[in-house]
């Protein structure tokens, strides 16, 4: 056997050794620090609850003598390039924005944050960005505010509200 | 994974935020199997710089205001 089959096969094999010890707690911090192309996987990521929700992002607008607007989906997931699976970095721009919801969630729950706190906070105003500016406001519209839908199912999708947004100025 | 609601999902999404309202907490079962990117997913200390409030403020507005309380 030649050189470069061994050395193909050793670094395989630490690769397997490294990904098995990668899901240990006790090894996780070491490993991540070394991890930084984030290419030792974590079992984790697909179980043991794989990912059946869709989160979508929606805004609205009111007037000024209070009247809203319908509801209108703000286009966060673009169409895959065909080369997708090759290269694909905006995929990162609507996993920030789904990273942004998570968090959000996580810090309504927080006794430091909470409801009051929130619209202070990076991802809800990384949201409220976002969305302010996807989307093209009505004209004469004064204030906005987003919420959070999730969906469930896929032929008979379940909507939730996960949240929403206080109204905010437009100018 | 986020994508668009359909315009009849959009028209029915009054009842669906009505019923936020009338419960007390949404399912969070699946929360915590997203791995974020960066800090955009992680929650520290002082996230909302110790502000609190900021209904009716415009964007640029809660922005400086927090900028400020950072300084």
């Amino acid at each position: 056997m030649s050189l470069v089959p061994i050395l193909l096969y050793s670094i395989v094999t630490l690769w397997l050794v490294i990904t098995l010890l990668a899901q240990h707690s006790r090894f996780q911090s070491v490993i991540n620090r070394l991890n930084g192309l984030h290419i030792i996987p974590r079992w984790t990521f697909f179980a043991p609850n794989p990912g059946v929700r869709d989160y979508h992002l929606v805004i609205r607008d009111r007037y000024r003598d209070g009247r809203l607007t319908d509801w209108k989906s703000v286009p966060v997931y673009l169409p895959r390039p065909k080369f997708a699976y090759l290269w694909n970095p905006q995929k990162r721009a609507s996993k920030i924005l789904t990273d942004a919801i998570q968090a959000i969630k996580l810090l309504l729950k927080r006794d430091d944050v909470g409801p009051s706190g929130l619209p202070f906070t990076v991802p809800y105003l990384l949201l409220l960005h976002y969305a302010a500016h996807a989307v093209q406001p009505e004209p004469d519209a004064a204030e906005f505010q987003i919420a959070i839908i999730e969906a469930t199912g896929h032929l008979e999708r379940e909507l939730e509200c996960s949240f929403l947004s206080s109204f905010h100025s437009r100018w | 994974m986020m994508t668009k609601l359909a315009e009849a999902e959009l028209a029915g999404l009054d009842a669906v935020i009505e019923a936020r309202r009338t419960t007390s907490d949404t399912s969070d079962k699946y929360e915590q199997i997203v791995i974020p990117i960066g800090n955009a997913g992680t929650a520290v200390a002082g996230d909302n710089a110790g502000l609190s409030g900021g209904e009716g403020l415009s964007l640029d507005a809660l922005m400086k205001l927090r900028e400020n309380a950072l300084i």
